[in-house]
């Protein structure tokens, strides 16, 4: 498995084909990636927004460069200072989808499958705001699915250089229990 | 404890070290990377580029150490331990560096390995490993300091600002082979404003960030990089060198089956091997497989043509997006690895047929090469695996938001793209030859290159 095959057969599964921001990418890469399996390829390491994937931005630019994956930059909200924060949009391109079947057809389809029934069982993680999917990917992370005294994730997300505050931790709890109850069962190679 | 020496260095001026870091330096294991050369034999092509993992090795520890100061970290156990990781980060480089890994990959025995390495790069494991057991290196910083230092260059599981120092968006490694790599190779592409850029680090909730101050600085730095990739590391020259290099240790292996090719690149995690490993550096390669003792055979044939500058030339280069979906598919997913080989010599055969036929005389296939030349995009070089964040009013805030500059680069497409390219033993006898058969063989290339992929796509259909 390829960063390139994963992300290339996500965006062939994801509803619409499309994905909105980057920080929303990163984080439903890193729960599917998870739920089939493969996240440890993915190369995920904790930074300042979560853990984030360098394999699954440079297959991203990658498949853009190819025209598989169009880019688009939307207006997004306004910052404190009245500026406008851009956002981007990743949409799967018409030689994408042809690209996805030609994938899915060869030695992928067996991801292709596990990719397709994670975002059925995830549908969450793909419906939720970028905000509260960054804070359920660092909680999942600093407990790797454990269940962990709220104080203590408060604790360990310090010492990784994030900061949670309670509230944050709750909500990402919460998220991480009903997205278990649908189906989530997180495993690493 | 004070600094007894310093080494004048053209690109710090002044590197001071202590007596510890002395002795590091002064081991023969460290003494080795002078004989590794930062850039492979780019100094084919750029006679300045000499310059040395050793020199570099200590560039990384100046800039390390005097980030670890304006942090006011300096002086702590982990700041020691920053400073070993700095000295001691290229220790594991083979012969010609980069050039080295790639093989190193190629001909790994990873069933050999451990359960939990097995999916390791191995010059990784190979510089965990020398840190950790070197008996000099060991005797100087202890067992525990060596582990820490390890740690620090795989996962650190401490303050994440030391770890951000040696590797990440502003790591020392960067800030100094940029302008390292610059100055040696006679160009200004990779130039910045450094000091600028240094004094404007901060460390704000436990991550290393700009100041508003650097942002110019930084936007500097990230063109710095994108235009030496382009000029000096992606020079078509030095791709062909560094290719050649690959392919003589292919063929060493594969076709002349010379055992001390094979000692050299077969990684299997034993003593034995990294006994072996520490005693190869650029010239005994070049002396043992080119000179005039070694044995004849194809390796031999490369390496003598890279010692005469009879480099092989690039008679095909064609950006992916230009072939149908199925090779843009295939051909942006492949990895030259093991499982590969055969299509990838399927197609170099196909080639040497088209060059052969062109110019009236055999053109060896083990001589033709594909390459597939990826470039990042300028933003995602620039954030090198991860985000710069500068430290706003409230909250820090990702570079891109702040510099209007890289915001207007941030797309995927600035920068980015890949290309299939093709090289072989050929000669020109001009610059309108050149372009007139390198346009009169693209056709057939491109359809060399579409039948052996949708070939390749059948045989998994049927499987």
């Amino acid at each position: 498995m390829t960063a390139f095959e994963f992300v290339l057969l996500l965006f062939g599964a994801v509803p619409g084909h499309c994905i909105e921001g980057r920080t929303k990418l990163q984080k439903v890469a890193y729960f599917l990636g998870l739920q089939t399996g493969v996240a440890k390829s993915l190369g995920y390491r904790p930074y300042f927004y979560g853990p984030y994937s360098a394999e699954v931005a440079e297959a991203t630019s990658t498949l853009i460069a190819l025209d598989f994956i169009k880019e688009t930059q939307q207006p997004g909200p306004l910052d404190d200072k009245g500026f406008e924060r851009k956002k981007y949009r990743y949409e799967l391109t018409a030689d994408g989808k042809k690209a996805v079947d030609f994938m899915a057809k060869g030695q992928a389809s067996a991801l292709n499958a596990k990719i397709k029934q994670a975002i059925k069982e995830l549908n969450a993680v793909v419906k939720a705001d970028y905000v509260n999917l960054s804070y359920a990917a660092k909680v999942f992370w600093l407990t790797k699915g454990q269940e962990t005294d709220a104080q203590e994730i408060g604790i360990r997300a310090e010492s990784t250089g994030w900061h949670l505050d309670q509230p944050q931790i709750a909500e990402a709890t919460g998220f991480l229990k009903k997205i278990k109850t649908r189906g989530f069962q997180p495993t690493w190679e | 404890m004070s600094d007894p020496i310093q080494i004048r260095d053209p690109i710090h001026n002044f590197i001071s070290l202590n007596e510890e870091q002395v002795k590091v330096i002064d081991s023969p294991i460290f003494q080795r990377l002078r004989n590794i050369k930062q850039l492979a034999l780019a100094s084919l092509i750029y006679p300045g580029a000499l310059h040395t993992r050793f020199d570099h090795s200590l560039g990384v520890f100046h800039v390390a150490k005097s980030v670890l100061r304006r942090l006011e970290l300096d002086g702590t156990d982990e700041a020691r331990v920053v400073e070993f990781a700095a000295l001691l980060h290229d220790l594991g480089h083979g012969p010609f560096s980069h050039v080295s890994e790639q093989s190193l990959e190629m001909f790994a025995d990873r069933s050999s390995l451990p359960s939990d390495q097995k999916k390791e790069k191995i010059h990784e494991l190979i510089t965990a490993h020398l840190i950790e057991t070197d008996p000099d290196i060991e005797k100087i910083l202890g067992k525990n300091r060596s582990r820490q230092v390890t740690q620090l260059l795989n996962a650190w599981p401490g303050d994440p600002v030391f770890r951000s120092i040696i590797s990440g968006p502003l790591d020392a490694d960067k800030l100094d082979y940029l302008l390292r790599d610059s100055y040696f190779c006679g160009v200004a592409y990779g130039r910045f404003d450094f000091a600028q850029l240094e004094r404007s680090l901060c460390r704000v909730k436990k991550q290393l960030m700009l100041r508003k101050t650097g942002v110019t600085a930084f936007e500097q730095y990230a063109l710095a990089k994108h235009y030496i990739t382009q000029n000096v590391y992606r020079h078509k020259g030095r791709l062909v060198t560094d290719a050649m290099i690959t392919r003589a240790i292919a063929l060493g292996i594969r076709t002349d089956k010379l055992p001390a090719m094979q000692k050299l690149y077969c990684f299997d995690g034993t003593p034995a091997f990294y006994k072996n490993y520490v005693t190869w550096h650029d010239a005994r390669f070049m002396t043992e497989f080119a000179g005039v003792r070694a044995k004849q055979g194809k390796c031999k044939d490369v390496l003598c043509r890279l010692v005469d500058r009879r480099l092989f030339k690039r008679v095909f280069s064609l950006g992916l997006e230009s072939f149908s979906y199925e090779v843009k598919t295939f051909m942006g997913n492949y990895i030259d690895k093991p499982e590969t080989v055969c299509f990838r010599m399927g197609i170099e055969r196909a080639v040497s047929d088209v060059l052969s036929f062109e110019f009236k005389s055999a053109v060896d296939p083990d001589l033709v090469i594909l390459n597939k030349v990826k470039t990042k995009p300028i933003h995602e070089m620039a954030m090198n695996d991860g985000q710069v964040l500068v430290n706003g009013h409230e909250q820090p805030e990702p570079i891109n938001e702040v510099s209007k500059f890289l915001d207007s680069v941030g797309t995927a497409k600035a920068g980015a793209g890949v290309d299939l390219e093709m090289y072989a033993p050929v000669e020109w006898l001009s610059r309108s030859r050149r372009d007139a058969v390198c346009e009169r063989i693209k056709q057939s290339v491109v359809d060399v290159i579409e039948q052996a992929v949708r070939e390749e796509a059948k045989g998994h259909d049927s499987v």
